[in-house]
């Protein structure tokens, strides 16, 4: 049996998955990374994005990052902190869509009004990302 | 004589007491749950951003971060945050986080106050008072503040460090350290003091060493700066999120003890009140008696 890794994604109100991979994809903030066992000790950004996890199952368990760090510890083990954390499962769509589109009102008018437009993009991202989570679209 | 009728009405109004001191200590109860099993879930997050913060502050020292390590010469107004309950019926929770802020007033002898509150009952303190509040923030109520409120609280205060407003920031909040003891605590938020590398005790300790030692060929990803900027900030929210967690764990460990304490208050009250009435109903009825039995030898006789 090949070595796995040790996966546990962590946010402030709970720990989202703790379980074993074969291999780990997150969005990092110049890029996707990809993590397979025995990866050299490493910590990076964490974007906001979709998490893959592939289980020793070959299973594709896909989740909902945004904002945080991931770190390899060991080459045996991957954490991830992170501000927020959803399996696809909990991802409410139409709250997601509402975001959206909230978001892009204020970009709107965020020179008008004095919204701030660097948290409306965040957010925008943030419910794009979701969306994209829960349709399967491009990782 | 002890009128009858008044301590009937008395034993009733005691008894509707003792039914709602109970009800609000089942309510305190079930929400101390809540949020005890909050700040019980917030942990692991909080350890590993400490550890991160750690094992990377030996490598990285500069860095865009490294204005909040630094100790200003001359420190002329000092931010506190003060975290109080909106509800009262918690016992001395407020008065005990007042006390603890009021000394550590007294240690700024010279300097100008600004102060940040969260909180009706503390807000209604400073009001009668007449002391100045820099600002209150009851929007959300600190009951719903997730961490997204948290971190905009935290970034808040960073802004107001950085922009030269305040020279130190600090925070007033109760420890949560049992279900009986709940401890107002008074921590430094900013400057951050040295953050040791590796520092600790036991295996947390020697873990943290251990990864240092691997420091030398530890990927650090876009660049050490950028990560350590984007760390010290998340490590301060945490720290503010804990401290809103613990305080609103502390408010209802507070709050059922002393609803808990109204409740057997209550009880013993009605219990007094009752002996006192069957005692006086007694008196009554041999009273009449005697009455009775007097009035009939009269006859009688």
């Amino acid at each position: 049996m090949a070595a796995t890794l040790q996966v546990r994604v962590i946010t402030p109100e709970r720990v989202v998955f703790d379980g074993e991979a074969t291999h780990v994809q997150y969005p990092g903030e110049d890029g996707l990374y990809g993590v397979l066992p025995r990866h050299a000790p490493m910590i990076t950004t964490v974007a906001s994005g979709v998490l893959v996890v592939t289980e020793p199952s070959g299973n594709k368990h896909r989740f909902f990052v945004a904002d945080g760090f991931a770190q390899v510890v060991g080459g045996r083990e991957v954490r991830f902190a992170v501000d927020s954390g959803e399996d696809e499962a909990e991802i409410d769509l139409a709250r997601a869509q509402e975001a959206a589109e909230r978001a892009k009102e204020r970009m709107g008018r965020a020179q008008a009004e004095g919204f701030d437009l660097v948290r409306a993009e965040y957010a925008m991202r943030r419910a794009i990302m979701r969306l994209r989570t829960k349709q399967r679209g491009i990782n | 004589m002890v009128n009858i009728r008044d301590l009937k009405v008395r034993i009733k109004a005691v008894g509707n007491i003792r039914q709602i001191t109970r009800a609000m200590e089942m309510v305190a109860t079930t929400k101390l749950r809540r949020f005890q099993t909050r700040a019980e879930a917030s942990g692991p997050y909080t350890n590993e951003i400490e550890r991160l913060v750690k094992s990377l502050a030996a490598g990285v020292g500069g860095g865009e971060g490294s204005e909040l390590f630094e100790v200003r010469e001359k420190i002329k107004s000092v931010g506190v945050l003060v975290i109080g309950s909106d509800r009262g019926l918690c016992g001395a929770y407020n008065t005990n986080a007042l006390i603890a802020h009021r000394q550590w007033e007294k240690t700024q002898a010279g300097r100008e106050i600004k102060r940040y509150v969260i909180g009706k009952k503390a807000m209604g303190y400073f009001a009668r008072r007449k002391l100045e509040v820099a600002a209150y923030f009851d929007d959300p109520i600190l009951e719903v503040m997730g961490y997204r409120d948290a971190a905009r609280l935290s970034d808040f205060f960073v802004k107001e460090f950085v922009e030269g407003r305040i020279d130190e920031m600090y925070v007033v909040y109760s420890a949560f350290k049992s279900m009986t003891r709940y401890v107002p605590t008074v921590f430094k938020f900013l400057p951050l003091g040295q953050i040791e590398a590796g520092a600790g005790d036991g295996a947390e300790g020697s873990a943290a060493a251990s990864e240092q030692k691997a420091a030398g060929d530890l990927l650090l990803l876009p660049s050490p700066e950028v990560i350590f900027s984007q760390l010290v900030p998340k490590y301060l929210e945490a720290r503010m999120f804990n401290a809103l967690l613990e305080s609103l764990t502390s408010e209802y460990a507070s709050r059922r003890v002393s609803m808990k304490n109204a409740t057997d208050a209550a009880s013993d009250m009605v219990g007094d009140l009752k002996r006192v009435y069957n005692r006086a109903r007694q008196e009554r009825i041999t009273k009449e008696l005697l009455e009775i039995v007097g009035g009939a030898e009269a006859v009688s006789g």
